[in-house]
């Protein structure tokens, strides 16, 4: 039985590499960087370490070998032969995936799932609507299952150089539960570790997006503004911790009255969550989990989207408002999304900003509450400076009188906290 | 992972609330800490060696600062090297320090014995410390010379700075890599230092002050004469324990920096300023 994983980054090896190969499935790895694929043909195998607070397991992933992306025909080779394709490249790279396998799956004689690893709601519709762009007749698109999948398992960080002999090490924590979106399958489905097949898939994968990546991204936005380097150093700080948890519980609330409570999670699941974060053994840099925030922004993405359906169901989402302006704060040196939104930032106002990156309409609550947000953020928000306190808006340290005006606090922008 | 902190004996604790706090963190995260006593030490110099992969210079006593600077020869990285906070302990030294690099220091002077100041206190009052004290340690406002014949128990030689009597705050920046944080108490009565937010005048201050010892961890004390922020003293550990979540900083801050040396990556980063979005 052999596996085709596209994308030898930390889901497509780190998650989904390991639970295929452990299964019993031969690795092959689709790699865009040829120095990656000649690294992984050299060393035959990769290490994925998982752990949390004292403990931590190594697993080494053997038998491992690569096709670089640019020999289409080796490609297509590996994807008509497969019994299994799995894609974590990140959503953008969808059409050059589609691009890359196609002719493979046509060459096909028996069908195939292509489990797809983005954190997208309907990641698995949207190749299939791009392999229907690419195939010809478009109906024979529906021949192989394309399903999205989602992941429970936090990847942060790969350990080592492809330029080297040694393994490379993806570094995790020890979830190991996924998801696959049962309508987008067309072919049998063995039965992996750690899976459940959904007929729900959007309740899961909004589920992940609006608590778990909700508050993963405000502890990340909330540290960089308070000037922490870490993701679990900043989750210790309590009104940081008190804004995640309220982020989240008002994703809960929206996920409720959209799904129903047991799709929703509960309070015991929210600390778990947060316990998630203070996992020291992943080292996880504020900036790495802040960055891209024009993507995080987006009108269905983790704190936008949870904010409206929030909203939409009558929950004021004063917690969410205030990460998402915590968000359009975010500076980054070297990070395109961050200089994007800055850029828009400075070109307009808040709200000008999230209709155009969120699709926000002008007339919703959400953007006149990430306004009053964002006037308590906007004073002395420059670059390398810091808020001491959430609550009272102190900073590190505050421009020259004359260089910007008081803005008004409004009484609407109290932060909500834990009951 | 693991951290040695070079501080004094404290009682219960090994180490002082805030350094304790910030260890406990620490230990949580998977990085040990040791704590260092000198005073503890066997004294056995062939028995000195490095056994962590980073060290915090806390006490600054002279077995201290030896002890870190032997460790150093060994190789071992400290986060604020000994040779530094010796040259900060010196006023006179770091002073001229100071002055070359730019930074506003009050008017100051360095003489055998207090009984030479008397005629400086004509332009009026001076703030005597004696040598080698630090962190305003010991440091006594002298106004007339009735005051200064007063203090026969001040070891000699002594160190004086010129004081501005209207200035009644002691202002404190400390810098945890590159993030400056402003503390301050009213002066003599206050015992409690509270935060007070920076200018980027204060922050520039700061930081070419840090920058003029090479330094990322670090603490400024501040005196204003005419309006204007000098920089009175430096020391190559800072006043955190008024800062908000100042244990938690710390601990960050040092968590980062261990990892680098383990990583082999550098370990100090350039000091920011205060750049304008």
């Amino acid at each position: 039985m052999k596996a085709l994983v596209v994308g030898p980054g930390r889901i497509g090896c780190g998650f989904a590499g390991e639970v295929l190969r452990s299964a019993g499935y031969e690795l092959v790895v689709v790699a865009r960087d040829p120095a990656m694929a000649a690294h992984l043909n050299r060393v035959g195998r990769y290490h994925v370490r998982m752990g949390h607070g004292g403990l931590a397991r190594e697993t080494a992933v053997d038998g491992v070998r690569a096709v670089p992306a640019s020999s289409t025909e080796a490609v297509a080779r590996e994807v008509a032969t497969c019994d299994l394709a799995a894609v974590a490249v990140g959503a953008r790279n969808l059409p050059a995936v589609a691009d890359l396998i196609a002719p493979g799956l046509a060459a096909r004689d028996r069908p195939v799932n292509v489990l797809v690893f983005e954190n997208e709601p309907d990641a698995g519709g949207r190749l299939r609507a791009l392999m229907a762009e690419r195939v010809r007749p478009p109906a024979s698109v529906e021949r192989h299952g394309y399903a999205g999948v989602v992941v429970t398992r936090a990847m942060t960080g790969r350990l080592g150089s492809p330029a080297s002999d040694r393994p490379l090490t993806f570094v995790g924590d020890f979830a190991s539960r996924f998801a696959v979106e049962r309508r987008g399958l067309r072919a049998d489905l063995r039965p992996l570790p750690g899976m459940t097949v959904t007929d729900d898939f959007e309740a899961s994968m909004h589920r992940k997006l609006f608590v778990f990546s909700a508050g993963h991204a405000a502890t990340a936005y909330l540290g960089h503004l308070k000037g922490y380097r870490f993701v679990h150093t900043a989750i210790r700080d309590p009104e940081i911790r008190a804004v995640v948890h309220a982020a989240m519980r008002e994703g809960q609330r929206g996920l409720a009255a959209r799904y129903g409570t047991d799709a929703a999670g509960d309070r015991v699941e929210l600390e778990a969550i947060v316990a998630r974060f203070e996992n020291a053994s992943l080292a996880d840099p504020v900036c790495r989990v802040a960055r891209d925030p024009s993507r995080k922004l987006a009108a269905t993405d983790r704190l936008v989207g949870a904010a409206r359906l929030a909203e939409a169901a009558g929950v004021r989402a004063h917690s969410l408002a205030f990460v998402i302006a915590a968000a359009l704060s975010f500076h980054a040196e070297g990070d395109p999304s961050a200089e994007q939104v800055e850029s828009a930032m400075r070109r307009g106002s808040v709200l000008g900003t999230l209709i155009r990156l969120s699709g926000l309409d002008p007339l919703e609550p959400l953007g006149h509450r990430v306004g009053f947000a964002w006037s308590r953020i906007a004073r002395s928000r420059y670059h390398e400076n810091f808020l001491l306190s959430l609550r009272n808006g102190s900073w590190a340290w505050e421009p020259a009188p004359e260089a910007t005006a008081p803005v008004a606090r409004p009484a609407d922008t109290r932060l909500e906290t834990p009951a | 992972m693991r951290i040695g902190v070079i501080a004094h004996r404290r009682w219960p604790a090994a180490l002082g609330p805030l350094m304790s706090e910030a260890a406990r963190l620490l230990v949580e995260w998977g990085v040990d800490v040791e704590a260092v006593h000198p005073e503890e030490s066997s004294g056995d110099v062939a028995a000195l060696g490095r056994e962590c992969d980073l060290y915090l210079l806390e006490a600054r006593s002279d077995l201290a600062l030896s002890l870190a600077g032997a460790l150093e020869a060994d190789d071992a990285t400290i986060v604020n090297p000994p040779a530094v906070a010796v040259t900060c302990r010196d006023r006179l030294v770091a002073t001229r320090i100071l002055q070359r690099a730019g930074v506003p220091v009050p008017a100051s002077y360095a003489v055998a014995h207090a009984g030479k100041l008397a005629p400086l206190l004509e332009d009026g009052p001076l703030l005597v410390t004696p040598w080698g004290a630090c962190a305003g340690g010991g440091s006594r406002l002298v106004r007339d010379i009735d005051e200064l014949d007063a203090m026969t128990d001040v070891a000699s030689p002594v160190f004086a700075q010129r004081h501005d009597a209207r200035d009644a705050r002691l202002r404190s920046i400390a810098c945890v890599g590159g993030q400056l944080f402003g503390v301050e108490r009213g002066w003599p009565d206050d015992e409690g230092y509270e935060p007070f937010p920076l200018t980027p005048d204060l922050c520039e201050l700061a930081l070419r002050a840090g920058r003029a010892f090479g330094m990322e961890l670090f603490g400024v004390d501040l005196s204003m004469s005419d309006g204007r922020p000098h920089v009175t003293e430096v020391s190559s550990v800072p006043r955190l324990s008024s800062v908000p979540d100042g244990a938690l900083r710390l601990a960050d801050y040092a968590y980062d920096a261990v990892r680098r040396v383990v990583s082999d990556e550098p370990l100090r980063t350039v000091a920011r300023g205060a750049g304008a979005l």
